[in-house]
């Protein structure tokens, strides 16, 4: 796997080319998370008095904070509701902006257009279709004799719709993952399929997608990340309301930590998703370096 | 004989068209509440553009909203710009370097090194939010750029892509740098810059996005409203409490927070998709 190495006796060049990197990581990346662990085993301080060693009591509270549950429950079916239906729109519109089209590049452009606009704005353009007196949809429901759903405000719905948001700002980015990878597909396996009278069904079920499952993987891993990474949306559209019915993991280390001041606690659910990350990370390096005969 | 399918095509043709209405109608929104005054928008969105559409980016830009703390977001654009910037360029060299080193050199240790870098890549920044905010807090780079920059750079993602890039470089290419006496540098700048070129362009684009489009971050090292981003800026401008929002200039801001990660994405195009490709593998 090494066989790379040309410069064998020139080990100080190696090490000084690494250095920015390591002292990166290690102040930005290591050292916080270290400090994470071991806060996530103390009580804050309080009244000046320095700050108290519990050892895994925060864990044993985490455990029975039934918002912590509900939270959790929240973003498995964020999840859920988020990564399977971008991934089938994202392959769906690669498809169709990759065939021969008038004004291909311009439809592409647009498709991408929700990835571009920050999540803040995003969120922001969508209260006009959800905000209950004024929103676009409720206006076009009552056109049809619906009316008053509470789009963001009724518990039932609220997460639902900012799923909904969250897949139309994420399709497009996981597209240009499956625009590239079938540019790079070899004309000649259509034309020999075409030759053979093969239908576009079976085309794609059996030469199409096999050859896209390493990309599939690759857009799968990051929208698993991206499930627990992003929640700006959540700043503008529900704040994680009504009653905890939107919140999700990392907003709900954000409000423990500067909404309730309870900085331990925040570490302890910060390990939390460190853990599920590791969970994905593990999953990434097993079957994503499985994948390599399909290429 | 497969192509000549006009019910297929149809059929094509309108999904591509209701795709295009999806994804475009909420900017059609926002740019249309953008030429409106307040007034208008407190019922709702009309359909048509209003008159008031150079007045509202002339305020937004110039003079902010009424809303305390809502400034102009003039400097918040140009900050947002530095910050994309930084992050983008600074993490394309870091990176390119110590995969470089990785891949090309051994020395001791080298496999330590190795896995410190990679794992790395589960701890999104985002997550360790916490803690490296009392890091830069303690470094005192509160309210700066740096502060902004230098933290998002620090994961492993890019270092992870450069890496499989330099491993599928035909091991002939070094070797005959090295019959024509280049040393390593030389072998840097003269081969494996000029073949990572389209990777850097598809990197350089994702990064651009990332680091205008943060929000908690630039939320929590900034508190001088000299410092703020766009993205913030937008959020400050709907967080009126009680007072009437002015939608007509939050939406001017938020179309102005597109515009430069759209043109990057224009003028890159071609580059950026060939360079995914291989930034995958």
């Amino acid at each position: 796997m090494y066989s790379l190495n040309a410069y064998r006796g020139m080990q100080f060049y190696g090490v000084l080319l690494l250095l920015p990197a390591a002292i990166l990581l290690i102040t930005f990346a290591y050292l916080p998370t270290a400090n994470t662990l071991i806060n996530s085993l103390y009580i804050p301080s309080f009244r000046g008095e320095p700050r108290t060693f519990v050892g895994l009591e925060n864990y044993q509270d985490l455990l029975s904070d039934t918002t912590f549950w509900q939270v959790a429950r929240n973003n498995f079916l964020y999840a859920l509701g988020t990564i399977p239906t971008s991934i089938a729109l994202a392959l769906g519109m690669a498809l169709l902006v990759n065939a021969r089209l008038p004004g291909r590049g311009m439809v592409r452009m647009a498709y991408f257009t929700p990835t571009i606009l920050p999540m803040i704005a995003a969120a922001n353009i969508w209260m006009f279709f959800y905000a209950p007196q004024i929103g676009l949809f409720n206006k076009l429901l009552s056109i049809v004799g619906i009316s008053g759903i509470n789009w963001l405000g009724d518990p039932n719905v609220a997460l639902s719709s900012v799923i909904v948001m969250s897949v139309w700002k994420e399709a497009g980015f996981f597209m240009i993952f499956y625009l590239a990878a079938l540019q790079s597909m070899a004309p000649e396996l259509k034309e020999a399929a075409d030759l053979e009278g093969t239908s576009r069904w079976s085309f794609f079920w059996r030469v199409t997608f096999p050859l896209l499952m390493p990309t599939t993987l690759f857009v799968l891993i990051n929208a698993l990340i991206n499930a627990v990474r992003v929640v700006d949306h959540l700043f503008i559209l529900t704040k994680g309301g009504p009653n905890n019915a939107t919140n999700l993991l990392l907003y709900y280390v954000y409000e423990n930590a500067f909404s309730f001041f309870d900085r331990t606690y925040a570490a302890t659910i910060t390990v939390v998703i460190l853990l599920v990350l590791a969970l994905v990370a593990t999953l990434k390096f097993t079957v994503l370096d499985r994948r390599t005969h399909y290429q | 004989m497969v192509e000549r399918r006009p019910l297929w095509t149809f059929f094509t043709h309108a999904v591509l068209l209701l795709g295009l209405v999806v994804t475009i109608f909420p900017i059609y929104v926002a740019l249309v509440a953008s030429s409106h005054d307040t007034t208008t928008l407190i019922a709702g969105v009309p359909m048509t553009f209003g008159t008031h559409f150079f007045d509202n980016y002339a305020r937004v830009i110039l003079e902010g909203t009424a809303a305390p703390g809502a400034a102009p977001v003039g400097p918040m654009l140009i900050n947002s710009a530095v910050m994309a910037l930084g992050i983008a360029v600074g993490k394309i060299v870091i990176s390119i370097l110590s995969a470089f080193a990785v891949v090309y050199f051994r020395f001791p240790l080298r496999m330590v090194c190795f896995w410190l870098i990679f794992a790395t890549l589960m701890l999104p920044v985002e997550v360790r939010i916490l803690p490296t905010y009392e890091v830069i807090a303690d470094l005192s780079m509160l309210n700066t750029h740096v502060g902004l920059i230098v933290p998002l750079i620090a994961s492993a993602t890019a270092t992870f892509l450069f890496r499989q890039f330099f491993m599928t470089v035909p091991n002939e290419l070094v070797e005959a740098a090295r019959i024509d006496g280049a040393g390593p540098l030389r072998f840097f700048k003269d081969v494996l810059l000029p073949l990572s070129r389209t990777n850097m362009a598809a990197l350089f684009v994702i990064l651009f996005l990332y680091g205008w489009n943060q929000y908690l971050w630039p939320l929590l090292v900034t508190t001088d409203e000299s410092m703020y981003t766009i993205v913030m800026g937008i959020k400050r401008m709907i967080a009126v409490g009680d007072d009437v929002v002015e939608w007509n200039l939050a939406m001017a801001a938020a179309i102005l927070a597109m515009l430069p990660p759209v043109a990057v994405v224009v003028i890159m195009q071609r580059l950026f998709v060939k360079g995914l490709v291989e930034v995958e593998k």
